[in-house]
């Protein structure tokens, strides 16, 4: 990859991490539509995309460090007691149950995954499918509303009805962790699939957010503190790859800053409509 | 439930030792050698099964 690309898929990975729109469908299907040289099943190419996910997940331990603080001491409290007795305490073990399935699927399924970052085909069908299940939860919600008799209110007072994480059960974490496991497969959107299953568990669209971008950075940080030995391979050109990564962290924190106060009274409906067009145009350019 | 909780912390650990001494290959990529990140994937599983186990057992109510 040249200079200017390394830039540039930093930017677009940033950007698009935290939107509902899968960045990893993007940075495989970007490079195939602009015909560009280099290949993604380049051993270089994946530690190059967790590197990235790494200044992502940088961006959301800034965005959220008072959170962490108080979710890591929980954690280490509560697991010493055996007891959970703060909100805090609760928020650090349903980020815990959302968290296992989707590190013990990407740890044992890895191999196989990573083959399908070679296909840009499959990355756009995906991310046809991640419109639809965008719209899906949207269409869901929207009944929801409707049995409630909230049609017609203005959104921060449809939204008053739902509820924040705390009060999110140890089930409900568990299938947006499994939801999470979705976003394996490059053209899901973790962060789209997330916010997907904490609506269908009754959450706010803001704190369905919340809860996504909470979830995701122990994923995407252990990912890439994982990779980091195969960023000193032979070949690999690690200060484009470093400050890719700080641009993509930078992309990511006001992409994240943005999209909190979007969903205090928006919906997934552009990202899902998105998602579809982009999608089926990648497939029918990309023969 | 605590004890089953703790054989299965017991299993995950036993596991995670024979991926990272490199006597297990399932679902790993060379098919050799060790395998520290299904390793600490299951070092992590029985950590977390033996927090789960401390969860679920008795605890002893102090009257004052």
């Amino acid at each position: 990859m040249s200079f200017w690309q390394v830039l540039l898929i930093a930017l677009l990975q940033g950007a698009t991490e935290l939107f509902p729109v899968s960045s990893l469908g993007h940075a495989v299907i970007l490079p195939s539509l602009l015909h560009w040289s280099y290949r993604q099943s380049d051993p270089s190419f994946v530690p190059f995309l967790v590197l990235l996910h790494l200044g992502t997940a940088g961006a959301l331990l800034v965005l959220y460090w008072r959170d962490w603080v108080q979710i890591v001491s929980g954690f280490v409290r509560a697991s010493v007691r055996g007891r959970l007795e703060t909100e805090q305490e609760r928020l650090a073990f349903l980020l815990v149950v959302g968290t296992i399935p989707t590190g013990a699927v990407g740890a044992f399924a890895e191999s196989y995954l990573k083959g399908l970052f070679s296909f840009p085909r499959i990355a756009a069908a995906f991310l046809v499918v991640n419109g639809f299940l965008l719209l899906g939860a949207e269409l869901l919600r929207r009944r929801d509303e409707r049995r409630a008799r909230l049609e017609g209110r203005d959104r921060p007072e449809q939204e008053a009805h739902y509820g924040e994480v705390p009060r999110l059960s140890f089930r409900a974490a568990l299938l947006i962790g499994l939801c999470q496991v979705l976003a394996l497969f490059p053209g899901i959107s973790r962060s789209g699939v997330t916010i997907a299953g904490g609506l269908l568990a009754g959450l706010r669209h803001q704190e369905a957010a919340r809860f996504s971008f909470l979830l995701a950075t122990p994923i995407i940080g252990a990912a890439g503190v994982l990779e980091v030995p195969s960023l000193f391979a032979p070949g690999i050109p690690l200060g484009q790859y470093l400050l890719g990564a700080v641009l993509a962290g930078l992309a990511a924190y006001a992409s994240a800053r943005f999209l909190v106060r979007y969903f205090r009274a928006g919906r997934l409906d552009p990202y899902g409509v998105y998602c579809v067009a982009l999608g089926l145009v990648a497939l029918l350019l990309l023969r | 439930m605590v004890g089953a909780l703790i054989v299965l912390a017991v299993i995950f650990a036993v596991l995670a030792v024979l991926y990272f001494v490199g006597a297990l290959q399932i679902f790993t990529s060379t098919g050799t050698g060790t395998h520290s990140r299904h390793a600490l994937v299951l070092g992590v599983l029985a950590l977390l099964s033996l927090i789960a186990a401390n969860f679920v057992r008795p605890k002893s109510q102090l009257t004052s």
